[in-house]
C-alpha cells in the first residue's frame, strides 16, 4: 500500500468509513511507518477539534425578524400554491399587452404618417397646380401684382417702346401678351407722358445691367426678333423659385427671361448708341461753331 | 409535533407551522452560515435570506432527501451567492484570507483559544472545502448528504473533505510553531 491510500484510509478512518478489518490492517501500517503514525495523530487531533467547535447560536431570533416579511407574504397563497407558478401566468399578459400595445401604436403612427403624407402630397400638388396656374401667365399677373402694389420701377419698361420706337411684337402663343399692351397704352396715355420717361429711364438701366450680368455670358442673337418689354425680372425676385420639380414651365420662364434680358440689352445699347450719336453729333455742331 | 408533521402542514399552507418548522431550522442554519462566511453580520444576513427562501419555495421540497440536507443545500447556495457578491474569486488551490469579525458572538468563541486557531484556519481554506468541512463536523452529514447537500459527487466531497483535513492540519501545525498567525 503506498503512502497516498495509506494518507485515504486515514481520512477515512477520522470519518468512520473503515470497516473493522481495513482498520486494523491501517493500524499495523502506521506502526510500520512512524511518519504516517505523526501524520494520523496530526489529522486525528484535527478533527477531534472540528467536532469540538462551540456550536453558536444567533444573539436573537431570526424568524422574528423576518416574520413581517413572511406575514405580507402570507396574503398570497401558501406556499404550497406555487408562488412562482403564479406569477408566471402574470407575466404572460403582460408580456402580451406589451407586445399587443406597441403594435396598435405602430398602426395608429402607420395611419399618421399615412394621412401627414397624403396631405403633404396634396399641398404640395396644389402648390404645383397654383404655381402653374400663376407661372403660366408670366407676363401678365406679375405686371397686374406690380400695378398693384404700386411699383414706380417697372411702368417706364413697359411705356419703352413708346420711346424707343414701335418694337415689332413677336408672334406669341402667350394669351396673357395681349393684354400687356392695352394696360400699358391706357397706363402711359394717362399717367407717363413721354417726357417724364427719360428720366426714369436713367434708373432702370442701372438695375437691368446689374441683373443682366449673368445674362451677358449668353451671347444674344441680334438677328432674334424682339418680344415686348416684360417686367419679369422684378417678378422673378418676388416669386423665387415657385414651382420645383416642374421642368416645363421652368424651361419657359427661363427662355422669356433670357429672351426679355437679350431685348432690353439691345435696347440700352441701342439708347447708348443714340445717345454717343447725339454727343457725337452735339460735339460736332460745338466743333463747327468753334 | 414532528418535523415531518409541520412540512406536511407548511407544505399544505399552514403558515403557522411554517413558522415553526423555521424556529427549528434558525440556528442550524445560521450556524453554518456563520463558519462558512466567517463573521456575524454576513451570517445574519445569509440565515434570514436563507429562511426567507425556504419560506417561499417549502413546496419544492421532496422527502426523497432529508430535509436538513434540502436546508443546508440553501444555505450553501445563499452563502454561494455571498462569496459571488463579494467577489471572492479565489482559487481551490488557494488559501482565502478571512479577517473574523471580533464581535460578541465570536468573543465567546474566541475565549477557547483552541477553537480560535481552528476557526481561523476555517477561514483560510478555500470556501468548497469550507463547507464539506461545516456540513461534516457541525452538521454531521455523511459523505452521502453532503453531496446531495452541495450537489457534488460523492468523490468529490471525499477529496474536499480530505484536503480540507490535511490543510487545516498543516495550517494548525504552523499555528503550534507560532509561525503564521
Amino acid at each position: 500500500m503506498t503512502d497516498e491510500e495509506i494518507w485515504e484510509c486515514m481520512q477515512r478512518d477520522l470519518d468512520g468509513d473503515l470497516s473493522p478489518e481495513e482498520k486494523r490492517q491501517l493500524h499495523d501500517l502506521l506502526l510500520k511507518k512512524p511518519s504516517m503514525q505523526l501524520m494520523y495523530d496530526r489529522l486525528k487531533k484535527v478533527s477531534e477539534q472540528l467536532e469540538q467547535l462551540p456550536p453558536v447560536t444567533p444573539r436573537f431570533s431570526i424568524v422574528d425578524t423576518i416574520l413581517p416579511q413572511l406575514e405580507s407574504e402570507k396574503v398570497r397563497p401558501a406556499a404550497a400554491a406555487g408562488s412562482e407558478k403564479e406569477i408566471l401566468p402574470k407575466l404572460e399578459p403582460k408580456q402580451l399587452t406589451a407586445k399587443t400595445s406597441p403594435v396598435h401604436e405602430r398602426r395608429k403612427w402607420n395611419r399618421v404618417t399615412l394621412w401627414t403624407a397624403r396631405i403633404g402630397s396634396g399641398v404640395v400638388a396644389a402648390s404645383l397646380l397654383i404655381g402653374l396656374v400663376v407661372m403660366g401667365n408670366p407676363a401678365s399677373s406679375p405686371d397686374e401684382d406690380e400695378y398693384r402694389q404700386g411699383t414706380s420701377v417697372q411702368p417706364p419698361e413697359e411705356v419703352q417702346p413708346a420711346v424707343v420706337g414701335p418694337p415689332t411684337p413677336p408672334p406669341s402663343n402667350n394669351p396673357s401678351q395681349p393684354i400687356v399692351p392695352e394696360e400699358e397704352k391706357e397706363q402711359s396715355q394717362k399717367e407717363q407722358p413721354v417726357k417724364r420717361q427719360t428720366p426714369k429711364q436713367k434708373t432702370t438701366p442701372v438695375k437691368q445691367q446689374q441683373q443682366q450680368v449673368p445674362a451677358k455670358t449668353q451671347k444674344p442673337d441680334p438677328n432674334v426678333p424682339k418680344p415686348p418689354p416684360k417686367p419679369a425680372v422684378k417678378g422673378q425676385d418676388e416669386k423665387p423659385a415657385f414651382p420645383y420639380g416642374v421642368a416645363v414651365p421652368d424651361e419657359e420662364e427661363k427662355k422669356k427671361e433670357k429672351e426679355k434680358k437679350e431685348k432690353e440689352k439691345e435696347k440700352q445699347d441701342k439708347k447708348k448708341d443714340d445717345d454717343d450719336d447725339q454727343d457725337d453729333r452735339q460735339d460736332k455742331d460745338k466743333d463747327d461753331e468753334d | 409535533m414532528g418535523e415531518a408533521e409541520l412540512i406536511r402542514k407548511a407544505q399544505s399552507g399552514d403558515h403557522e407551522a411554517l413558522v415553526e418548522l423555521l424556529r427549528t431550522i434558525e440556528t442550524s442554519v445560521y450556524r453554518s452560515a456563520f463558519y462558512i462566511l466567517g463573521n456575524e453580520q454576513d451570517a445574519l444576513d445569509a440565515a434570514q435570506e436563507a429562511l426567507i427562501r425556504i419560506y417561499r419555495k417549502i413546496d419544492t421540497y421532496q422527502e426523497k432527501a432529508k430535509f436538513s440536507t434540502w436546508v443546508q443545500r440553501v444555505v450553501s447556495n445563499v452563502c454561494m451567492d455571498k462569496f459571488r457578491a463579494k467577489k471572492e474569486t479565489v482559487s481551490i488551490d488557494e488559501h482565502e484570507l478571512i479577517i473574523p469579525d471580533r464581535n460578541n458572538v465570536e468573543d465567546e468563541i474566541l475565549l477557547n483559544s483552541l477553537s480560535q486557531d481552528i476557526k481561523a484556519a476555517i477561514g483560510k481554506l478555500p470556501k468548497q472545502y469550507r463547507m464539506v468541512v461545516v456540513l461534516r463536523y457541525l452538521e454531521d452529514f455523511s459523505y452521502q448528504e453532503i453531496a446531495e447537500a452541495l450537489e457534488l459527487p460523492l468523490n468529490t466531497v471525499k477529496s474536499y473533505l480530505f484536503r480540507a483535513r490535511q490543510q487545516l492540519q498543516e495550517l494548525l501545525h504552523d499555528y503550534e510553531k507560532g509561525g503564521i498567525g
